[in-house]
């Protein structure tokens, strides 16, 4: 762990344990950002994104989540080893998340703009009506009319609610923000919006940022390093350039011939071939081997380990 | 929501109409009427005259006209065939205990009930939660009446603690009202654990916590309210049930509530006395229905909305 360095999650392991079946969500991820840095997390859905979002919040729903293993350092002090008082100071304080689903995540009988000043009260102990002035100066900020204070979340377009999730998030000015697919029920022009104001957020407090995302556009314009997640392994880990300009994992390169390009005329997309792995019975060796169209003998063998592609870039195949 | 309030209590007419219609119905067509009960041995002659002087010998369509215009037209609930008293009289003396009964009943039930029911949740397939869920199934097939009596069996019998029967000093009202009361109880932490326990999946419970509250706050400010629904639902049921349904726990400890009356008159077949009963009851009843809707739409501003946009439509 460089001196530098502000979050650092070692080997988090995460399960889900039901009465039938063991779901191996994570599985041993290593993850390091500086202050003020911006990391990009990326992969298909089921990878394990929002599991580790959560972990690192400390907000998994356990039983049935598990935590098998690991260490999460922010700011060198281990967040799992935090009582929980500690951890409540933390959270929507200094750690912060934007959830995923904003048809969900908003209470439908509490009017949204209390919903923003209620962590505003919790953290910076103001009296109600300066909360409430807060928040609704937080709902300006994204956007929504003040006057819409007091209305529930049912009143309100699916990417209103995101924006009011987003205002609640950010309102404490966190350090670390963990944003789990910010902008996917946002139209471009807001979904600007909303990636400058994280921009801003991040120039004026000096946040670190997660965006978790499918969206490499939002990964190009806004992250300084990509982590790409396969099956709950970080499968190749970098520098934003040179994830992209020198895709080292079949499975990232998989992962942008999957998207459309502005400048190549490509007559068909090209899917990556089968299904990502049943979490409940990972192979042995490199999870994505089944799919890999390198793959030979030793790749199902055994553990591959990250190795070393070039400077601070890393990928986890044998190639 | 002022106006909806109103176009409920208007509603209230029709129904309360229907019921004594339909009570007024189904006591017509029982066996054996008041005048044979005041008659005793009597004669037939005897029993045929008192029958005409009492007006029971008029065709059905007569006498429920008769009814519904006295106690509609000329608010008046007439007098009780058997006893002979005032029965507005009999009511006003009565319902206030049935009333206070059923009170103390809903509020043990809820004060209980729901924290209950939230401790069962957040403990859920632990041994508080099992205790609690047993506790409930147990007194949800549980009888009022058997309860009562082994209560009486208990605690006046065999300790000596409490009057078996009765009224007076509050040691009158403890074996009732808890006789009363524990069904509801057990329906309300039933209807709690099980609504909180959807409610405290959701995501928006987990972005609460999110935001550093504490789980009392998680729990107090946004688990509980939305789960309260259905609870506020099956309380006022409950509530409902406790008003007329305490009749059978009156008997068992001769309280004079309203249930006690429309068991004596029922025996007596003195229709004027339960119609006067059924009357006030369903009356309440429908009161209670109608707060507990109001309750929700307090509670929900979805429900709220229901509300006024089922106005406009008119
Ligand atoms: N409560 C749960 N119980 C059991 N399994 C779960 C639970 N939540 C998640 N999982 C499993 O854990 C794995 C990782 O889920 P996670 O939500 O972290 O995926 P994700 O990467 O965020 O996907 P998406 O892009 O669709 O949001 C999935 O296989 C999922 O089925
Ligand atoms: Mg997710």
């Amino acid at each position: 762990m460089s001196q530098d360095t502000f979050l650092s999650v070692r080997g988090l392991t995460v399960e889900y344990v039901t009465k039938y079946e063991t779901v191996q969500a994570v599985n041993g991820v290593c993850l390091d950002l500086s202050k003020g840095q911006t990391l990009g997390l990326v992969g298909e859905t089921g990878a394990g994104k929002t599991t580790i979002a959560r972990a690192v919040t400390r907000i998994l729903q356990s039983p049935p989540a598990a935590v098998r293993g690991g260490e999460i350092f922010l700011d060198g002090v281990d967040l799992l080893k935090l009582p929980e008082r500690e951890m409540c100071h933390m959270r929507g304080n200094r750690i912060s998340m934007i959830f995923q689903d904003p048809m969900t995540a908003l209470n439908p009988v509490m009017c949204v703009g209390n919903q923003i000043a209620e962590v505003i009260r919790k953290h910076d102990h103001v009296s109600a009506a300066a909360a409430r002035q807060q928040a609704e100066m937080s709902l300006e900020l994204v956007g929504i009319p003040a006057q819409r204070y007091g209305e529930y979340p049912h009143q309100f377009s699916g990417g209103m609610k995101q924006r009011v999730v987003i205002a609640a998030a950010l309102a404490c000015g966190p350090d670390l923000l963990l944003a789990d697919e910010p902008t996917t029920a946002l139209d471009v022009t807001i979904q600007a919006q909303m990636l400058d104001m994280m921009h801003r957020l991040h120039d004026l407090k000096e946040t670190s940022t997660v965006i978790i995302t499918h969206d490499m556009g939002v990964v190009a314009e806004m992250c300084d390093y990509v982590a790409v997640i396969y099956a709950g392994e970080i499968v190749e880990y970098g520098a934003l350039e040179d994830v992209f300009d020198h895709a080292a994992h079949p499975y990232t390169v998989g992962l942008f011939a999957a998207i459309p390009s502005m400048w190549e005329d490509v007559a068909r997309l090209t899917p990556i071939p089968g299904q990502p792995p049943d979490p409940t019975a990972l192979p042995v060796g490199c999870k994505f081997s089944p799919r890999c169209a390198y793959m030979d003998g030793e790749c199902g063998a055994r553990p591959v380990e990250m190795k070393t592609v070039g400077p601070g870039h890393t990928c986890r195949c044998l190639r | 929501m002022i106006r909806y309030v109103f176009r409920r209590l208007a509603l209230m007419i029709p129904i309360i109409i229907g019921v004594t219609v339909l009570v007024f119905t189904i006591i017509w067509f029982t066996p054996g009427d008041a005048a044979e009960v005041l008659a005793g041995n009597a004669p037939r002659e005897q029993v045929e005259e008192l029958r005409r002087l009492m007006g029971l010998d008029r065709p059905y369509i007569v006498q429920l006209g008769d009814y519904l215009y006295n106690v509609f037209i000329r608010h008046d609930f007439g007098k009780a065939l058997v006893n002979k008293t005032s029965i507005s009289a009999d009511i006003v003396m009565r319902f206030p205990k049935s009333l206070i009964f059923a009170v103390f009943g809903i509020l043990i039930s809820v004060f209980a009930g729901i924290p209950l029911g939230v401790y069962a949740a957040l403990h859920q397939n632990k041994t508080g939660d099992s205790l609690a869920t047993a506790f409930s199934l147990l007194f949800v097939s549980t009888p009022g009446f058997w309860l009562a009596l082994m209560l009486v069996l208990l605690f006046a019998y065999r300790l000596g603690w409490l009057p078996p029967y009765g009224m007076g000093g509050v040691e009158y009202w403890i074996m009732p009202v808890l006789a009363n009361c524990f069904h509801g109880v057990a329906i309300i932490t039933r209807q709690t654990r099980s609504s909180m326990l959807e409610v405290i999946r959701s995501d928006f419970v987990v972005m609460a916590r999110s935001k550093g509250l504490s789980e009392g706050e998680v729990i107090v400010r946004h688990a509980l309210p939305n789960a309260l629904i259905p609870i506020i639902a099956v309380a006022g049921m409950n509530f409902g049930g406790m008003l007329g349904g305490g009749l059978i726990i009156e008997k068992v400890f001769s309280i004079p509530g309203i249930g006690n009356y429309l068991v004596t008159a029922v025996g007596q077949r003195d229709f004027t006395a339960v119609m006067g009963g059924v009357i006030i009851t369903s009356l309440f009843f429908s009161l209670v229905m109608l707060a507990a809707d109001l309750g929700m739409a307090f509670v929900d501003p979805r429900v709220k909305e229901q509300y006024s946009t089922a106005r406009r439509r008119k």
